[in-house]
């Protein structure tokens, strides 16, 4: 096995195999693994933290009917992102119509060009936070908290996908069925907009 | 990366990267060589990227989910599984191994069984010297309750669940509302069977939401066949008939009827396309209330064979203010 992602794959066929054998820990291994990243998805989606663990449950009930006949044409974890973007834009779309939500300002401009793909030729050091460096990180955190529910959904979703730990952007392009460039000008906005709101 | 253009943000060098080209690069993302080399020189753009480095880490605090979900979910999967479900697979069950004939037979024969519990019931209880036409002469009535007649039903559905099959539940049925009696439920658990029964019209779609969805169990895939009808609540009728137009595949027929608040669709679709379609209405916004397969997103409850299906669609207008 080369590489992390491989062998979370293998595991992952092999906890479903599990499942489908009668297994019934293999399925509370799944949802110990990607419980949190359903409700992350969703919370992009939805920015309700009440609604994004009702679709993260609804997820993995969905789940839980369908393993048994899952085939593993796709991965696990595609396969489970996937319908955690369609629940949570459901419920989205759905509160949306019933008023429950806030009504959002989508008129931010569009998404700019595209840039190549590569990767970095350095990374930046992380210095390690001092106690006020820590109280200061813990009120941007209360203040991006309040400001993500306020950001336009389509920067919101893409960022806080961004910060999954094992998210690229050729996988959240995918996931939002978005071009590359697209997800690249919307995360580069949702940055944007979080620091003019902060006034960083 | 443009000289010729000045940069908006306050502090930043002509020629440097712009905050999409910065964001990109941050992120492992984009062509390196020139933007590094740029911020390995430029203050401005390394405080931006320290920016980016805090929101970013709030953002990952911000989102994290909240103690205990993974229980929480992992308990919701077995209730479900091991208490709500196999009884609706029993009710399911029931109502196709008992046609009418059946059942009416069935009803004699639990009808029997309860009168013979009264009377075995009132003989063990009663004078050991009276015989039961004695009782019954004496006035006791022998009429079977509707417990002993629900106990009997439960019996005949119970020895049904051994031969069960997986099957779409039909109308609702004698036996359906027998055992409905029957069934438990707690206060909060959604009454998923009623939901299956629904008439849907135009005011009973808005109790309906994604959730009431109703349970289907981990059934084998299902073959399409006959006639399918699906309601869908739409917040634009127009709307959603030019991408109901634009989801089928070519060469296929569409019927549409205009009817004051809502549009009824008829077409023709092999299994297949006719669960891309579903998934195309849902993934758009359109909401579908009709608990009949195929469900949006769950395409291996379907056996694909690539037969034709004839399909109804009814798009009701979600005039919900």
């Amino acid at each position: 096995m080369s590489n992390p992602a491989e062998k979370a794959m293998t595991l992952d066929a092999e906890l479903v195999a599990r499942f489908q054998t009668g297994d019934r820990s293999a399925f509370d291994q799944l949802v110990e693994k990607y419980a949190d990243k359903a409700y992350q998805i969703a919370f992009g989606i939805l920015s309700h933290r009440q609604d994004a663990e009702e679709v993260a449950q609804d997820v993995f009930i969905r789940i839980h009917r369908a393993l048994p006949s899952f085939r593993g044409d796709s991965e696990f974890s595609t396969w489970m992102y996937r319908i955690t973007v369609n629940l949570a834009r459901n419920k989205y779309r759905w509160n949306k119509s019933r008023g429950a939500q806030k009504n959002f300002s989508m008129d931010a401009p569009p998404e700019g060009a595209s840039l190549e793909s590569n990767g970095p030729a350095f990374d930046l050091p992380t210095p390690k936070p001092s106690p006020d460096e820590q109280a200061a990180f813990k009120e941007l955190e209360n203040l991006i908290a309040a400001e993500l529910e306020n950001l336009p959904e389509i920067y919101r979703e893409a960022l806080v996908m961004r910060n999954m730990d094992d998210m690229n952007y050729n996988q959240i392009a995918d996931l939002l069925g978005c071009k590359l460039g697209t997800i690249k000008s919307r995360i580069a906005r949702a940055r944007e907009e979080l620091r003019r709101r902060l006034k960083l | 990366m443009n000289a010729d253009i000045p940069n908006p943000h306050p502090g930043h060098l002509p020629g440097c990267p712009d905050s999409e080209e910065l964001s990109a690069w941050f992120d492992h993302a984009a062509a390196a060589p020139r933007v590094a080399a740029h911020v390995a020189q430029c203050d401005a753009c390394r405080r931006e990227i320290e920016h980016f480095r805090r929101l970013d880490a709030a953002v990952r605090a911000a989102i994290q989910a909240p103690p205990g979900l993974t229980a929480r979910i992992q308990d919701a999967c077995r209730r479900e599984a091991g208490e709500s479900q196999p009884a609706r697979n029993l009710f399911r069950s029931f109502r196709i191994h008992f046609p009418a004939w059946r059942l009416a037979a069935a009803a004699g024969i639990t009808a029997l069984i309860g009168l013979m519990a009264w009377e075995f019931h009132h003989l063990n209880r009663g004078p050991a010297t009276v015989a039961p036409d004695l009782a019954q002469a004496a006035g006791t009535p022998p009429t079977t309750t509707a417990g002993a007649v629900l106990a009997a039903a439960g019996i005949a559905a119970g020895a049904d669940e051994r031969t069960a099959t997986n099957a779409d539940p039909g109308p609702g049925t004698l036996a359906m509302n027998l055992g409905e009696a029957m069934m438990e439920r707690s206060p909060a658990e959604p009454d998923v069977d009623t939901a299956w029964n629904k008439t849907v019209t135009g005011t009973d779609l808005r109790a309906v939401s994604v959730h009431d969805v109703p349970a289907t169990g981990a059934l084998a895939p299902k073959i399409l066949e006959g006639n399918i009808r699906h309601v869908w609540v739409v917040a634009d009728l127009q709307a959603s008939t030019r991408l109901l137009r634009a989801s089928l595949p070519k060469g296929a027929r569409l019927v549409e009827k205009p009817a004051g608040d809502r549009i009824l669709f008829q077409t023709s679709l092999k299994d297949g396309e006719l669960q891309q379609l579903v998934n195309a209405l849902a993934g758009a916004g359109c909401a579908l209330v009709s608990p009949d397969l195929p469900q949006p997103d769950e395409d291996l409850r379907i056996h694909v064979r690539n037969k034709y299906v004839s399909y109804q669609a009814e798009m009701v207008l979600d005039d919900r203010p």
